[in-house]
């Protein structure tokens, strides 16, 4: 049983992995990865002088940690409120609705986005013109990206979350739920005796496998959604849009593969302080 | 066993068919090329038509493929480093052409492979322009026969200018009070409706072009737009500058205020970054009171605006000088991908459609009598019945532009201030001494990435105006330029230009 998952690793993951020596050559087609030559840490001095290094790391630190928090959260609720609904009909119509974003590209939210927020005849600012009040600059403000942001990023993946949660929700033993409506225990003592103590597990690994991806931004969505709007670059640019921006001209394998370097390092890091931390306070849900 | 029977007929049928047909294929070169822009709705037509010649005139077929204006900076490297199934791309000194020259993605073009496979096309080009395509000595372009005689210019609506009373604008700095006009009168209009990809800096150039001595601009990487490092183009010493020096940072300041005033005033939409529909796409659908192009590439939309009854008045924005560097032979080309299959039949193939009459014609405006055709006074004209809106293949549109447009007749859509904006655009040219000049960021790689990243972030604001206080946002523009170390980048473009200018001797 083990033979497909371990071939299927070895091919998509640990062989193209060589591929890291790229990060320390001076990249050429005619040489590729392995014949171009080596120049030791040039390509990192690109990513770590640019000034922006510190900056774009806490954001994108920063980002994941409440997009985590908030998928997390929001999912774990929207499965809860779900399994709790008694109408089949509308469970099925809700559950529909909550996962069709997340068949929508990023690109054509970015122009939902855009339609809604732009300055000259967006939604909202032909409402509040409408009301009479003045109108918003949305595009140049980076405060309203703060909230923005993580809506957009909760509205298209809650739905797929919920289904995780929702999937070990329904595998819990009804004989739980009986044994406390026996004991008297009303919908919400239940929620939080029966249903969270047994989902934790699913809760910790789901999480954990998050924390493995913590560095690597949701590329898709600031690349759309912001693109190189320089009045809110501080506030949003991660290390996958400076890295794009700064090279999608000159298309230089070597520098692009030494921040994704950088960013694998990090996230090992950080997955081995977290889990470490999981083992030692229940080591039966540690990833290893 | 009558089903067992059945199936293997099917099978060795199948086989045969397809023995037979790989047979077939293999005769037939099958040719990919890529051109950039959106394929026109009529292009399988032509592509029907253009194969039906090239398969009896060299036995080949040919399918185009698009790279798209908003994706260009990153899919055009894209589609040569992954080497499959192209044989031939468009190229330019604006589009890469030096990068992935240097870069090992183009096949090299000899002189003596041009007069063996291109002989049309070898008699069609003064010989000056085999010398401009040089990359390390090498040449790898095949460049048009006619570079455009074209400058930028910006188009305003004449008719809405007459009815407000505003007098005759000359120079882009003067339109001030039309913008105004469009502003109070036109509800549904935005006076500078920018996109995010080409119209972010170009009233911002055009602003520099009248305040700024002439100057050529060095692009140090195919996603930033220039006004970085520049160069006076009527110096034969090839004085070279930033735009942290003067007299381009007193001009550079002075365009950003005029932008900011006009920002400020609700000129230009606010939020460019966002926008995704080119001026001269909203002009021409009465959605802008300006559009930003050139002499060339306004004609694909002149018809248009004529039949929705505005009165398009084309401006040229020159330097202040009153000159616009001439095209280089370089600026419309093509080139062959270095793992095409077929150089040759690739090469063949390129000799007619640029200067076959019935191939150019065919690639350039579509089928006759059903995109364009021949009027009785000799000029080209759209078929009746049809509009320049319905038109599925519009003249220019399709993104061949390398091929020898002096084949053809004159477009029946010029309207009488067209003929002479056109006449008077020998009178503007001028050879720039920095034409052939090839800059090679190899060195100052690191250097390069973090200037386009500042630039993107701090100079795309200064162009449209959108800063509340244009001299402090230059001081960080410049101390975050110094910061990502301009100074070694203009050493280096200093060194190259004066082997450049020795080279010339």
């Amino acid at each position: 049983m083990f033979a497909p998952v371990a071939l299927y690793f070895i091919i998509f993951a640990y062989v193209p992995m060589a591929g890291i020596v790229v990060a320390f050559k001076e990249y050429n087609y005619r040489g590729g990865i392995f014949g171009s030559p080596w120049i030791g840490f040039e390509n990192f001095k690109f990513f770590f002088g640019s000034g922006k290094a510190v900056q774009v790391t806490v954001n994108t630190l920063l980002y994941n940690v409440v997009f985590l928090a908030a998928y997390s959260f929001f999912s774990i609720l929207v499965a809860i409120l779900i399994s709790e609904m008694t109408g089949r009909w509308f469970k099925k119509v809700s559950q529909t609705i909550l996962f069709l974003p997340y068949f929508i590209s990023w690109v054509t939210v970015s122009a939902f986005v855009y339609n809604i927020f732009n300055f000259e005849y967006g939604l909202v600012n032909t409402f509040l013109k409408s009301i009479g009040s003045e109108p918003i600059n949305i595009y140049s403000n980076p405060s309203w990206w703060y909230f923005i942001l993580p809506l957009f990023y909760i509205w298209k993946w809650v739905g797929f979350g919920s289904v995780l949660y929702l999937a070990t929700i329904s595998g819990i033993d009804q004989e739980c739920y009986e044994a406390a409506t026996i004991d008297g225990a009303n919908a919400f003592q239940k929620i939080w005796y029966v249903t969270l103590p047994l989902i934790r597990p699913t809760i910790v690994i789901l999480v954990l496998l998050g924390v493995g991806r913590i560095m690597r931004g949701e590329f898709d969505m600031f690349y759309q959604l912001i693109g190189n709007n320089g009045f809110l670059m501080d506030a949003t640019d991660i290390i996958d849009t400076l890295v794009f921006r700064s090279l999608v001209g000159s298309q230089d394998f070597g520098m692009a593969s030494a921040a994704g370097l950088y960013q694998s390092v990090l996230c090992f890091v950080i997955l081995m302080v977290v889990n470490a931390f999981v083992r030692r306070y229940d080591e039966s849900q540690a990833l290893f | 066993m009558k089903k067992k029977l059945l199936s293997t007929v099917a099978v060795v049928a199948l086989v045969c068919t397809m023995g037979v047909s790989g047979l077939w294929a293999e005769n037939e070169t099958h040719l990919t090329g890529y051109l950039l822009g959106s394929a026109p709705s009529g292009l399988n037509d032509v592509v029907a038509a253009l194969n039906q010649k090239l398969k009896a005139d060299l036995n080949a077929t040919m399918d185009i493929n698009y790279i798209g204006w908003n994706e260009l900076s990153s899919k055009y490297p894209l589609v040569l480093a992954a080497g499959e199934n192209i044989d031939w791309i468009f190229t330019a000194d604006w589009c890469q052409y030096m990068t992935q020259a240097a870069r090992g993605a183009f096949k090299e073009i000899t002189v003596a492979d041009v007069q063996k496979y291109m002989p049309k096309h070898w008699a069609a080009t003064p010989k000056q322009s085999w010398g401009q395509t040089k990359v390390d000595g090498k040449g790898y372009m095949i460049t048009t026969a006619t570079p455009d005689r074209k400058v930028t210019v910006f188009v305003i609506r004449g008719d809405l200018r007459k009815k407000y009373g505003i007098p005759p604008v000359t120079k882009f700095s003067d339109l001030g009070p039309y913008l105004a006009a469009v502003k109070k009168n036109e509800p549904s209009m935005v006076p500078m409706n920018l996109d995010s990809g080409f119209d972010v800096s170009s009233p911002f150039g055009y602003a520099m072009n009248d305040f700024a001595p002439p100057y050529w601009s060095l692009q140090i990487s195919p996603s930033t737009s220039g006004f970085l490092l520049v160069g006076n183009f009527e110096d034969p010493a090839r004085s070279s500058y930033s735009i942290l020096e003067e007299p381009y940072k007193a001009a550079f300041v002075k365009a950003s205020k005029l932008m900011k005033k006009w920002y400020d005033l609700g000129y230009v939409n606010k939020n460019p970054f966002a926008n995704t529909v080119r001026s001269l796409d909203s002009f021409t659908q009465g959605k802008s009171g300006v559009a930003f192009t050139n002499s060339v590439n306004v004609q694909a939309n002149l018809k248009q605006m004529q039949d929705s009854g505005f009165d398009p008045e084309i401006i040229p924005a020159v330097c202040s000088t009153g000159h616009y560097p001439a095209d280089a032979f370089t600026n419309n080309g093509v080139a062959i991908a270095a793992s095409s299959k077929a150089p040759e039949k690739t090469m063949q193939a390129l000799d007619l459609i640029m200067e076959d009459p019935a191939y150019d014609y065919l690639v350039y405006f579509g089928i006759e009598g059903k995109n364009y055709v021949i009027t009785k006074d000799g000029k080209v004209g759209l078929p009746e019945g049809v509009s320049a809106e319905q038109n599925t293949y519009p003249p220019d549109a399709a993104g061949f532009w390398f091929t020898n447009k002096d084949l053809f007749k004159p477009l029946a859509s010029w309207s009488e201030k067209y003929l002479a904006l056109k006449k008077m655009i020998p009178s503007y040219l001028y050879n720039s001494t920095f034409t052939g000049f090839a800059f090679t960021p190899d060195k100052v790689k690191t250097e390069v990435a973090n200037l386009t990243n500042v630039m993107t972030q701090y100079a795309n604001p200064l162009y449209i105006g959108a800063v509340p206080d244009v001299d402090k946002a230059f001081a960080t523009y410049s101390q975050k330029l110094k910061a990502a170390n301009i100074d070694k980048v203009e050493t280096e473009m200093k060194a190259q230009i004066s082997a450049f200018s020795s080279a010339q001797k």
